[in-house]
């Protein structure tokens, strides 16, 4: 039975403090750049709304020329840099915008649910889950 | 210009092939979209050798087919023939080509003397060959010479040696050779996908009418894929030369690989157009879901799908060969690029396909295709309406290297010169070449492939049947003139250009014969009346020929300009040019080589290379006013039957347009009075777009012309004035 | 009658831009409508009205090889 391991919101604890965004980008870009974030947060209706990549949907994956987006024995969604050529297709593919680009970066970047941000949460809004794939 | 030893002394094998010759290079980066490096490879004399590109020649010619250009004219005399060995086949690729980035960047421009035509043939392929090559370090190669035997010429691109090998027992058609060659010299299974061949099969070396296959290795298919510069005859002339195949091994691929002046501005136009064509490709052209397949509806409803022969433009059974029993066909969900990046995905294959004749008969192949092209051509042309039949010919002719629309466009001339009487099956050798007989036309390509009989015959094209058919069983010239769909040589792509003047001129003022590449008029002409005067017409026979050429000069495909729009298009003041593409263009040209034009350099850019081509024609002794004339089918109704067909619109337009009341007249004399009209007509559309580029009304462009486009060298020159241009 | 492309074409009421279309066997994607010279999105071709009198411009955009 194969699982998926992805980042679990609770937007409803949310409050926009930004946490989740700057532990992002300082972990992997040693930069406080919320476009270098794997997580984003913006203001909804409701309150905040989380966007993450699910590690479900796999659209980026059937997109892909080279095979460089596998996923990994946890069930995370993995972008291989060696392998990418960077042409972006899974970029314009992703449905929620959770594989991301900046320029001039050589390729995408996307949330491997490392839990990072989960860890520095300070309303517990968000945390790592593993689940049972759909078939 | 050194020739030095190779990696390996001669005696040696590479890859199980002897080594006959061999030369290193130094390997560099690309700089802003540049190598400033030509590889020539002479397969007579084993010679190998590198050149600079002058300063002169990249400012004016660009790259891709511009290059190709200058170093064809430079390679032949005005008396070479296509099967002299120093006619080149050139590859041409181009600055733009290869970035990762904007869908439709991995094309190859491909150039040689035409055994069609005896002028340049140009075509724009697709396949990981070109870019892999320049990666490797050059902008073009150029192949000339002839083998005493069949050989191989292997480009280690990240090495940088070039190699030409024996030839050894290797299948010739090219979807085994194809597969044959990733198994060669990729280094293991993951290194299958940075090798790419060039390969013609068995047909190619038999006809006149020989496709090149370009491959491109899909590793979720797990199959050498292939893409087809298909027009002109250039795998005839690649086999002529003895050349087996021409493979580059590169791997290190990325979205910095040609350097560019500023990759931001590539990387946000491509991700720009990725998301149009995810967004509206599903409700627009449906390009991912199966390619250009999607017109043969569309024609079929708008009376321009060629049916027997382009007598007719549509058939009642066209809904068995509709795109959706091709969908049914394909495998759907893959990504179909034929380079990567190109999100556009149009490039679709049927996997698991059982043959049921010929050479692989039983077994289960993977098609790449079919594209409108060949559905048109080897379908309704022919009278066959079954999709598997399609299929079927067009799995055949793409391994055995011959060319879909030229094929299409001879058996359906064979087949009314059947209808005719012209030939029955003593001349046929058996083949019952009726309309729609599926196991005829399957046999006929068999024998192109086996090089046997009327196979031969048929494959040295409609020009040269027209010819032997006259001279041979006594046939009436002129009426083959009117049905044999070919001008300067080359057999007509599929569209019925019979009511659109500007198409007709689109087609037959192409200069290396009646491709649609040029110009794509019809519905601007004839459905959307926006060009009705014939300075209109002209202007739109500058504007989009020149535009289109400069795809040709990047390495680019044309597709993503115009089957996807942006969503705001319809409100812009040109849509039918889709001015937000033309920008993207400008902007990824720029962004790439840092230089700074704008869409009128753009077309500048073309036009030099357009009439450099033009006078190179001319050097050939072609390309003059007659050589721009369509056979009268291309133009309106030969027959009764066809008038007949559409005698309505007919009726209507001789009463409206020509000022004869076609009342009480018969058919025959409907016929006579509407073909002066329409031949008529088209000599003021020579004249007008003559004037318009810059010609002379004997259609020599004018030293002033080529002044202005700073094309204006002595041996270009000497040329138009020879001819009062 | 209103005008389409250029040519007369019978008018009924509630004529629709879908009507003209069908009518006329205008099944390419990639069209530009525009009634009396005012654009015509293309998610209201089946609800548009075609007034008598109208002068339609059914704008073909090119596509294929």
């Amino acid at each position: 039975m194969s699982t998926v391991k992805f980042l679990k919101k609770h937007e409803e604890r949310c409050t926009g403090c930004g946490t989740c965004m700057r532990t992002c980008s300082t972990t992997f870009f040693k930069t406080d750049d919320p476009g270098r974030s794997c997580i984003s947060i913006n203001p909804s209706q409701q309150g905040f709304a989380i966007s993450v990549c699910d590690q479900r949907c796999r659209l980026c994956i059937a997109e892909c020329p080279v095979q460089a987006i596998t996923v990994s024995a946890q069930g995370t969604v993995l972008v291989n840099r060696k392998i990418c050529v960077g042409c972006l297709a899974c970029v314009a593919v992703c449905p929620i915008g959770a594989m991301k680009h900046q320029p001039p970066d050589a390729g995408p970047f996307k949330c491997i649910a490392c839990g990072a941000c989960a860890r520095k949460c300070p309303e517990n809004a968000i945390e790592i889950a593993v689940e049972e794939a759909q078939e | 210009m050194s020739r030095e030893t190779p990696a390996a002394g001669n005696g040696d094998l590479v890859a199980g092939h002897a080594l006959l010759a061999g030369f290193r290079y130094e390997t560099r980066p690309v700089v802003r979209g540049y190598n400033d490096r030509v590889l020539c490879v002479d397969v007579g004399t084993l010679e190998i050798s590198e050149k600079p590109v002058p300063g002169e020649m990249k400012a004016k010619f660009t790259g891709g087919k511009g290059y190709g250009m200058r170093l064809l004219w430079d390679a032949v005399k005005p008396e070479t023939k296509w099967n002299d060995p120093e006619n080149e086949i050139v590859i041409g690729m181009g600055p733009v080509c290869g970035n990762t980035n904007y869908p439709g960047s991995g094309k190859s421009l491909v150039v040689s003397l035409s055994p069609l035509t005896g002028v340049p043939i140009d075509c724009n392929v697709g396949g990981y060959f070109g870019p892999y090559l320049k990666f490797s370090g050059f902008d073009a190669l150029e192949l000339r010479g002839r083998a005493k035997s069949d050989v191989i010429v292997y480009i280690s691109g990240n090495e940088g040696t070039v190699q030409i090998l024996e030839a050894g027992d290797e299948s010739q058609d090219s979807h085994l050779l194809a597969e044959n060659m990733v198994e060669i010299f990729a280094r293991d299974e993951k290194d299958r996908q940075h090798v790419s061949s060039v390969s013609a099969g068995s047909g190619a070396g038999n006809t006149l009418i020989g496709c090149l296959n370009f491959s491109f290795y899909d590793p979720r298919r797990k199959v050498a894929r292939l893409k087809q510069a298909g027009r002109g005859g250039i795998g005839t002339v690649f086999r002529d030369k003895r050349i087996k195949a021409v493979v580059v091994r590169y791997e290190g691929l990325s979205s910095s690989s040609n350097n560019p002046a500023d990759l931001p501005v590539i990387q946000k136009t491509g991700l720009k157009l990725h998301r149009e064509i995810i967004a509206h490709d599903d409700e627009q052209c449906r390009m991912r879901e199966i390619g250009t397949a999607h017109l043969v509806e569309v024609m079929n409803d708008y009376d321009l799908l060629p049916t027997h022969n382009f007598k007719f433009g549509s058939h009642p059974d066209a809904g068995k060969i509709d795109s959706h029993h091709f969908s049914a066909m394909v495998t759907h969900g893959l990504p179909d690029g034929c380079w990567f990046g190109c999100t556009l995905a149009c490039a679709k294959a049927a996997d698991g396909f059982e043959l049921t004749t010929g050479p692989y008969k039983g077994s289960k192949v993977t098609v790449d295709g079919p594209e409108y092209e060949t559905v048109a051509g080897c379908g309704s042309n022919i009278g066959i309406l079954d999709a598997r039949t399609v299929m079927e010919i067009n799995f055949y002719c793409d391994t055995y290297g011959i060319d879909t629309i030229s094929f299409g466009t001879l058996t359906a001339f064979c087949m009314e010169c059947w209808e005719k009487g012209i030939l029955n099956a003593d001349r046929t050798g058996g083949l019952e070449l009726t309309w729609g007989n599926s196991d005829a036309v399957l046999e006929m390509l068999h024998r192109m492939g086996r090089g046997e009989g009327f196979g031969l015959t048929a494959g040295q094209g409609v020009r040269r049947m027209k010819a032997i058919f006259a001279r041979e069983y006594g046939a009436d010239p002129k009426l083959l003139q009117d049905i044999g769909c070919e001008c300067k040589g080359l057999e007509y792509s599929q569209y019925v250009s019979k009511e659109s003047l500007a198409q007709q001129g689109g087609y037959s003022m192409a200069l290396k014969g009646p491709q649609h590449d040029e110009a794509w008029l019809i519905f601007m002409d004839m459905v959307n009346n926006h060009i009705p005067t014939f300075e209109a017409k002209a202007e739109a026979l500058y504007y989009f020929p020149m535009f289109r050429t400069w795809f040709g000069l990047q390495g680019l495909c044309k597709l993503p300009w115009n089957d996807i729009e942006p969503a705001d298009n319809a409100g812009t003041s040109e849509p039918a040019k889709v001015p937000e593409h033309v920008q993207n263009y400008v902007d990824i040209f720029n962004a790439v080589t840092g230089r700074s034009i704008d869409k009128d350099e753009l077309i500048r850019q073309s036009a030099r290379v357009y009439n450099f081509q033009k006078v190179l024609c001319l050097r050939m002794g072609r390309g003059r006013r007659a050589d721009d004339r369509p056979p009268y089918r291309m133009m309106g109704p030969v027959t009764v039957e066809e008038y007949e067909s559409r005698a309505e619109r007919y009726d209507k337009q001789l009463l409206e347009q020509v000022g004869f009341d076609p009342s009480g007249r018969t058919s025959e004399e409907k016929l006579e009075a509407l073909r002066k009209y329409r031949e008529d007509r088209y000599e003021k559309l020579l004249d007008a777009v003559y004037k318009r580029k810059g010609w002379t009304p004997a259609g020599i462009p004018k030293v002033e012309t080529l002044k202005d486009l700073g094309i204006d060298y002595p041996e270009v020159v000497e040329v138009v004035k020879a001819l009062g241009g | 009658m209103i005008t389409v492309n250029s040519e007369p074409l019978p008018w009924h009421d509630g004529m629709t831009v879908r009507d003209v279309l069908t009518v006329r066997k205008y099944a390419f994607p990639l069209l530009i409508v525009r009634i009396d010279g005012i654009l015509v999105p293309r998610d209201s071709y089946d609800s548009a009205p075609v007034p008598d009198g109208a002068v339609v411009d059914v704008v073909h955009l090119m596509s294929g090889g």
